[in-house]
């Protein structure tokens, strides 16, 4: 692959990032969501055969908007397959930084160990793995993809008096769909999904994670 | 292999062998070293093996036989507090109760013996049969054991009883070896319960009823809509348990003295205090009818008037069973008004259909207000209505309401008398003015059907309003030249021809569709019934018929048809010929002989269009066929083009008659005929009769239609069944939220709207604002009041959406009432300023309006504030009544309507596979209007192989070494705007599977040549693998995505304007993401697939 289209696809890829990173309620700069292609090449450099940019200095380190405490790593590994090895480095940075949620850009996929590697971490450190062809568009702008918000525990418990339901009579999306992949969306979180409708103007519905 | 934790046994691969066969293979083992427990067990052998030397190679192989006792010990041993892993609690069950160890013996009533009439002594029922044949076995097994027979002999009975018992279970246990095979079809318990005619599905689902009749159906248009004609035969067994009171005491009286044979007669009494029932055939009735006391019951015969349901399977949707009143009738079928045949699915070529009695008064009531013919005039799927005049009665109309029909007092007189009957029998008829006064007073068609719609004890409220194109309109309205704009005022039909699309289902501009709407069912269900009386009158008096003459062609057409058959005929051979020399142009995404088959087709199809309309113009406008095709009452244009002119095209599968012979499709013609007589073209038509080859080639597309719908009723009958399965619970609870029967939420508003579909006047909508309005302004003409103005239209409108029983109307419905609005004083402004009426910005005065009153121009689209709050209170009331209401049983009849609309894709849906069979992602571009960034595109995603853009490859054999020369055809690469060059070839080569080349053994030569030096390897020769390097060359793909084999640049007609054309692609496919995620670069713009209107489309 050329240098220009790779800086292309990078460019592409963390601007994907940088606007997930901001629907999932992180401090991104709105010059950040912004940036062009040339204030890319500018940032980073445009030789990515010549490790201008590296992935690695792709990686981005978000705080949330409401808790500073709570912040977000993104690893562009550079191998293409990763495995468990990579996985191991990013979890001991993790730990030294005392970061819990982090996300990994692969280039091509994951070995199964490391698949397992991360489910095994799951409840304390979080990683989730998109490849980097998932992320050259942002799904979410698509027409056919509707708005989902994800609901607060209190805004949850409302719905569910409203309704006077339990929580598993509601609709569910699944863990592993796009959009919840997308808002990092946890089992037991609830969605609210306004979507238009021919007939009635709009449609709010919505859905637990599960 | 593993270890038991407690015993330290070795534990193996169990497998299944043969019938019932469970086989451990705990001493196989491929490790070198072999466990201590293996060769200790081998070890034990060293003495057998040492007489038999054969036996060493079977060691290996020992297994552990697991037969149902070593299984029950293995069992036994499980500790209780490993039970939870099996998901069994001790103290509930345990693993060992998995296995039987003895056989419940039902009770006789479930194996009943029969005592035979034809030989001494019963016939046992199945499953006494396998008990004796049980006992009889475990017997032997006891007796070769004491008896001390062979070990093998044992073992055998052994199997022989485990069989026969997992025969007694399921006797369509599969894997029986050939010799132990039953003689006899037996039914095991699983066959009891299993399938259609199981006990679930058969007895206890579904059960055979009481008080129901069936037999075949025939038409009769005397009946009302709501009736069924029932034989005297079914009445006097059907009957209704009626409880005598004061009221009726002499009815009963009566009936019970006529008892059981005669037609008003009873068939039991049950009298209130003994409860004993008397049969009413025999014994003194006139005793028993004098001793009838209030409070007995009668069991009276089916009498006129009685609500019965009325069904023909298949019942795919709530209208398959509906409720009648019943007239008792001669004869043996059950009658009904034809207009009814719609929801049945019925027709008279031997149908037949059933008939229940409901047995309370509750059930009659209910039965009676939900599934009543009159409350399911329209489907509840779209709000269409369904139940409306059908085929002669359309035809009947069509001819009456004719501008040249005129009647005499009699025929008048007669027609508007065939209109009476029933309860309406003595109506008065008022006789409109005739419509010619001399010299003869002559009354037109069209008024005999105002007289229809106004003959009515309350005729002054029924004034129905309609303006509707017909299914011939030109242009002009009611000015149209085929009189076929209709326009009923006020119950008077003013111009236009009544045909299908005026009085038949499937519109909601029908004019029993308006009537139900405005004025209620009964009124429309009435005007129904006087249809099917007066049409059929009307048409078997003028007369309607069909014959020879309708269908023989004239000369002229027989020109025209030769001329047309000889210049389609040359093009086709000209096509042809271009093919065998390859100048046939391809279409994008075809091959050539695609290209062909396609151009063929499309003249072919114009040569039969083109006859068809030939012979319609020559046609005269009495002709029978004609008429009714005009009408719409049955059978279409092509079908009459088919009998006069031209039969056309036999198709296959959508295409022409494939070759059913070597290369050619019948034996008749040369081998790769391609004309279009030698694959499936008629030219003849059914008058001038087929030829044998035509006739085969009819009968092969016949027959295709005949396995067709065979296979997509068995196919679309058991989706149907799931899909109702799955969704017969659903209900609108009373927080207006679609739930299942467990109370998970499907929906939280129903349809997004919470509005019923089968109110659905407008599109989508509840109110056709138009119609309303005119219907409004006809009926209430409010000559009086002044006009209002554009403002005042605006500010009426503000303020009434305002009120507060606007409030429960939804945000949506009052838009669109706006922008109805809106509309309207737009185009009263525009009137107004047109014809200087300078006040229609401002309010104004009273003095002002007065003034006015004079002006002609007010009189178009004149709409006062009246009519305005008249039309925002019938738009209000319409809305409310289309809120759907809770605890409605929600059902799905979608399935139905798309039982023509690709069937396979459904199943796929339904089925939910994972690989459908043809995949297209329609993706937008960003630069929409740009063909070589469209083909850019295509280029990066279509497949392409090394062979598509390759002049040769040939071997080069020199002195020195070999290679195989490949010269790439630049011009090509060029014209696709391929982004390909030696370098990314070299790479796919490299990288290609299979082919093993190295990048140290290909050189490029110039921009256009690549030379491969094959290499020796210790598996095959040089020549050998250049000659398999040659042959797949040509498959390595060099660009684009894997799983993409097309992608066709589509021209968007939606977006695209007149000279600027919207390009997009669609991609046979499934990777999306794939799709999604090509960029690239071209013509130094970044060109890239927009998301906007890109998406999995998969389409049939």
């Amino acid at each position: 692959m050329d240098d220009e289209t790779e800086t292309y696809r990078f460019w592409r890829i963390r601007k994907t990032v940088m606007q997930m990173c901001h629907d999932r309620g992180y401090l991104v700069t709105q010059d950040e969501l912004d940036q062009t292609l040339e204030q890319f090449k500018e940032q980073f450099g445009e030789r990515p055969s010549e490790g201008r940019p590296n992935r690695a200095d792709l990686s981005v380190l978000v705080e949330h908007n409401d808790d500073p405490s709570d912040k977000l790593f993104v690893f562009f590994p550079e191998d293409p397959k990763v495995g468990i090895k990579t996985i191991k480095t990013y979890c001991t940075r993790m730990q030294e930084e005392s970061i819990t949620r982090a996300i990994i850009v692969v280039q091509m996929g994951m070995t199964p160990s490391a698949k397992q590697a991360l489910v095994d971490m799951a409840p304390k450190y979080i990683l989730e793995h998109f490849m980097e062809a998932e992320l050259l568009i942002n799904i979410t702008e698509h027409e056919l993809v509707p708005e989902h918000v994800l609901m607060t525990p209190e805004e949850k418990k409302e719905l569910l008096t409203r309704y006077k339901l339990k929580e598993h009579q509601l609709p569910r999306i699944q863990v592993g769909d796009p959009v919840a992949r997308y808002f990092g969306l946890k089992r037991g979180q609830v969605v609210k999904i306004i979507r238009p409708s021919e007939t009635a103007g709009r449609y709010i519905t919505y859905r637990l994670v599960v | 292999m593993s270890q038991c934790p407690y015993c330290e046994g070795l534990n193996g691969n169990v497998k299944k062998t043969g019938m019932m066969k469970i086989v451990h293979e705990k001493y196989k083992s491929t490790k070198k070293i072999l466990h201590p427990a293996i060769s200790e067990f081998r070890a034990s052998f060293q003495n057998a093996l040492e007489h038999n030397k054969e036996l060493e190679l079977l060691l290996a192989k020992a297994q552990e036989i697991l037969n149902p006792l070593r299984i029950l010990t293995l069992f036994r041993d499980i500790l209780d507090e490993d039970c939870p892993l099996f998901g069994m609690l001790p103290r509930v069950s345990r693993p060992e109760d998995l296995i039987l160890s003895r056989i419940v013996v039902p009770p006789v009533c479930i194996r009943p013996s029969v005592v035979s009439d034809l030989k001494a002594g019963s016939n046992e029922d199945d499953v006494t049969m396998k008990l004796t044949e049980i006992i009889f076995l475990n017997d032997v097994i006891r007796k070769h054991r004491s008896g001390g027979a062979k070990i093998q002999m044992i073992i055998e009975d052994w199997d022989f009883l485990q069989l026969q018992c997992a025969l007694y279970i399921n006797s369509e246990t599969t894997g029986i070896p050939l010799s132990m095979q039953p003689k006899k079809a037996t039914r095991g318990f699983v066959q009891r319960l299993k399938g259609k005619q199981g006990r679930f599905r058969g007895n206890l689902s579904g059960k055979r009823v009481d008080f129901s009749g069936r037999t075949v159906i025939s038409p009769d248009p005397n009946l009302r809509i709501d009736q069924v004609a029932v034989p005297i035969h079914v009445a006097k067994i059907l009957t209704y348990p009626e409880k005598v009171t004061r009221a009726n005491i002499h009815f009963m009286r009566k009936l019970v003295e006529n008892g059981a044979t005669q037609h008003p007669g009873a068939n039991f009494i049950v009298q209130q205090n003994t409860k004993i029932k008397k049969f009413l055939k025999y014994g003194n009735r006139q005793l028993i009818a004098k001793d009838l006391r209030i409070g007995d019951t009668v069991e009276r015969h089916m009498i006129d008037g009685d609500v019965v349901l009325f069904n023909r399977q298949p019942s795919l949707h709530k209208l398959s069973i509906m409720c009648h009143f019943a007239v008792v009738k001669p004869h043996r079928t059950f009658r009904f008004n034809e207009c009814v045949c719609t929801p049945y699915n019925a027709d008279f070529d031997g149908d037949e259909m059933n008939l229940h009695l409901p047995q309370t008064e509750e059930a009659k009531a209910e039965a009676l207000t939900l599934m009543g013919v009159k409350s399911n005039l329209v489907t509840p799927r779209n709000g269409e209505p369904l139940i409306a005049a059908i085929q002669d009665f359309i035809t009947g109309a069509y001819l009456l309401t004719q501008k040249d029909v005129f009647l005499d007092r009699g025929h008048m007189t007669q027609l508007c008398a065939a209109m009476l009957a029933g309860k309406d029998g003595d109506m008065k008829i008022n006789l409109p003015p005739p419509a010619i006064f001399r010299p003869v007073k002559l009354w037109t068609g069209k008024q005999v059907f105002s007289v229809l719609l106004k003959s009515h004890r309350e005729a002054a409220s029924v004034k129905m309003n309609l303006r509707v194109k017909g299914k011939q309109y030109s242009s002009g309205e009611d000015m149209c030249k085929n009189d076929s704009f209709v326009v009923i005022h006020n119950s008077e039909l003013m111009c236009g021809a009544l045909d299908k699309a005026v009085l038949g289902s499937g519109s909601k501009n029908n004019v029993f569709y308006v009537l139900y709407r405005d004025f209620g069912e009964q009124f429309a269900a009435d005007a129904m019934w006087k249809v099917a009386r007066i049409c059929p009158f009307f048409l078997s008096n003028r007369g309607f018929s069909i014959g020879i003459g309708d269908v023989t062609p004239g000369l002229g057409l027989l020109k025209a048809k030769d001329e047309l058959l000889n210049c389609g005929y040359k093009k086709c051979d000209e096509f042809i010929q271009d093919f065998k020399e390859s100048r046939l142009q391809t279409q994008p995404g075809c091959s050539e002989e695609e290209t062909l088959e396609a151009v063929i087709l499309g003249e072919l199809s114009v040569i039969r269009d083109h006859a068809g309309k030939a012979c319609l113009r020559e046609l005269h406008k009495s002709n029978s066929p004609l008429t009714m095709a005009v009408c719409g009452s049955k059978g279409s244009f092509i079908n009459i083009s088919q009998m006069i002119a031209c039969v056309g095209q036999q198709a296959l599968s959508g295409k022409r008659t494939p070759d059913g012979f070597e290369s050619r499709s019948l034996p008749h013609f040369r081998k790769f005929a391609k004309f279009p007589g030698a694959k499936g073209f008629v030219k003849n038509s059914f008058y001038s009769g087929l030829t044998p080859t035509e006739f085969f080639f009819h009968t092969m597309a016949g027959r295709e239609g005949l396995v067709d719908t065979a296979v997509k009723t068995a196919e679309t009958g058991y989706m149907q069944r799931r899909l109702v399965k799955s969704l017969e619970d659903l209900s609108i609870q009373y927080d207006m939220t679609v739930r299942n029967s467990v109370g998970d939420i499907v929906q939280f508003v129903y349809g997004g709207d919470s509005l019923d579909p089968a109110s659905m006047e407008g599109k989508d909508r509840p109110v056709d604002f138009d119609r309303i309005l005119a219907h409004v302004q006809s009926f209430v003409p409010d000559h009086e009041s002044c006009v209002l103005s554009a403002v005042e239209i605006k500010d009426q409108t503000n303020s009434i959406l305002n009120q507060e029983k606007f409030q429960a109307c939804s945000e949506e419905y009052k838009k669109g009432l706006r922008k109805f609005t809106n509309k309207l004083s737009d185009k009263v402004a525009n009137l107004h300023s047109r014809y200087g009426l300078s006040f229609v910005k401002e309010k104004m005065n009273t003095e002002m309006k007065a003034m006015r009153l004079g002006f002609a121009v007010e009189w178009v689209s004149r709409c006062t504030s009246l009519q305005l709050r008249r039309f925002f209170d019938i738009c209000h009331e319409k809305f409310m009544k289309a809120k759907i209401e809770p605890a409605v049983d929600e059902y799905f009849l979608d399935v139905f309507s798309h039982i023509t609309l690709g069937v396979p894709r459904i199943k796929e849906i339904i089925n939910a596979s994972r690989s459908i069979s043809t995949p297209i992602i329609s993706a937008g571009l960003v630069n929409e209007s740009d063909p070589d960034i469209a083909r850019v595109i295509k280029g990066r995603l279509e497949k392409t192989t090394l062979g598509e853009v390759t002049e040769y490859v040939e071997e080069v054999f020199a002195p020195e070494n070999c290679f195989l020369f490949i010269k790439l055809d630049l011009n090509r690469i060029r014209l696709l705007k391929l982004e390909v060059n030696t370098e990314t070839i070299i790479f796919s080569i490299c990288t290609a599977p299979k082919l093993k080349v190295k990048r140290q053994h290909i050189h490029s030569l110039s921009r256009s040549t690549i030379c491969i030096y094959p290499q020796e390897n210790n598996k095959s020769s040089l020549h050998f693998v250049m000659q398999t390097l040659k042959k797949s060359l040509p498959n390595v793909v060099i660009k684009g995505m894997k799983g993409v084999a097309r992608a066709i640049i589509h021209v968007d007609e939606e977006k695209s304007q007149a000279g600027q054309e919207k390009y997009k692609l669609l991609v046979e496919g499934n990777d999306l993401r794939g799709v999604i995620a090509t960029v690239g670069k071209s013509c130094e713009a970044w060109v890239e697939l927009r998301n906007r209107s890109s998406g999995l489309s998969l389409e049939c």
